[in-house]
């Protein structure tokens, strides 16, 4: 509202906001909120903004879905170096007669297995498991860290 | 096990990827090493059908088809037929055969011979 007989062309509202100031806040207004507040607060209400407060031993900060990336690039490249190494040795061509013959392989396993043993590249062997089970892992875990930081864990 | 409470489907597939990933690489790579190395030169594990033996060398064509020519090492040579012991005198041609083989001095010595499959015997009228 403005006045009629006045040039001012300023309102009501326009002449409140000239009266108000800012106000220097109290230097202990911050912890005098945090006095106040209960010691337990209900976790729900206060999910979305309080995400990086989680404990830390709750395992969300750990980068599970870069270490899923790097154990699917190490198990693609021990994969196709330990195929190099199978058909190296020729024990690709034993399991590509284990497969053609299963029945002949049930019959003697010894007959194939014995010379196998020893001519497979165990160590590489041992890396690709260990990288297929890293990658199962971190990336099972990376799911579980996606659920967490959605609101009430629902995707 | 604790992850696996939930999201277990999505978990399972991510398991089968990544056997999926393994034996894909593994199958790969074995084809590419095959088609760069035909020549079977650094092979100590042979399958393939027996051309020829005179008791001191075997001829086995491998499954490439490569013929390779083996040295029998007398008194160190193992032939397995059906998990069982026996002689180098069983080692016929067309015999499908499994043979360990070491390499010296560019020569190529059997290890272990194991008769996979007999030769086939011609069946009468």
């Amino acid at each position: 509202m403005r006045p009629r007989d006045t040039s001012d062309e300023r309102d009501d509202v326009d002449l409140l906001f000239a009266r108000l100031h800012s106000v220097t806040p109290p230097a202990d207004l911050t912890a005098r909120i945090l006095r106040s507040l209960p010691a337990e607060l209900p976790v729900q209400a206060f999910a979305p903004p309080m995400r990086s407060a989680r404990p830390a031993n709750s395992g969300s900060n750990i980068p599970w879905r870069w270490i899923a990336l790097g154990a699917g690039v190490v198990l693609a490249i021990m994969s196709l170096r330990l195929g190099g190494l199978l058909d190296d040795s020729g024990a690709s061509s034993v399991f590509a007669q284990i497969f053609s013959d299963f029945g002949g392989f049930l019959a003697s396993p010894s007959d194939y297995l014995s010379p196998l043993m020893g001519e497979l590249p165990w160590f590489d062997i041992i890396i690709s498991l260990t990288a297929l089970v890293t990658f199962w892992v971190s990336s099972s875990a990376s799911v579980d860290q996606a659920r967490g930081n959605r609101p009430n864990g629902r995707f | 096990m604790v992850f696996l409470k939930s999201g277990l489907g999505i978990k399972v597939a991510l398991g089968v990827l990544g056997v999926l990933l393994g034996f894909g690489g593994v199958t790969a790579g074995a084809n590419w090493h095959a088609a760069h190395t035909p020549n079977l030169a650094h092979r100590r594990l042979l399958v393939g059908h027996v051309v020829s033996f005179d008791g001191t060398t075997l001829v086995v064509q491998a499954r490439n088809g490569r013929m390779v020519k083996l040295a029998i090492v007398a008194g160190h040579t193992t032939v397995r037929h059906r998990g069982k012991a026996a002689q180098l005198a069983n080692v016929q041609p067309g015999e499908l055969v499994l043979v360990h083989v070491t390499q010296r001095k560019g020569k190529l010595y059997v290890l272990f011979i194991s008769i996979l499959a007999p030769k086939q015997l011609p069946q009468g009228p």
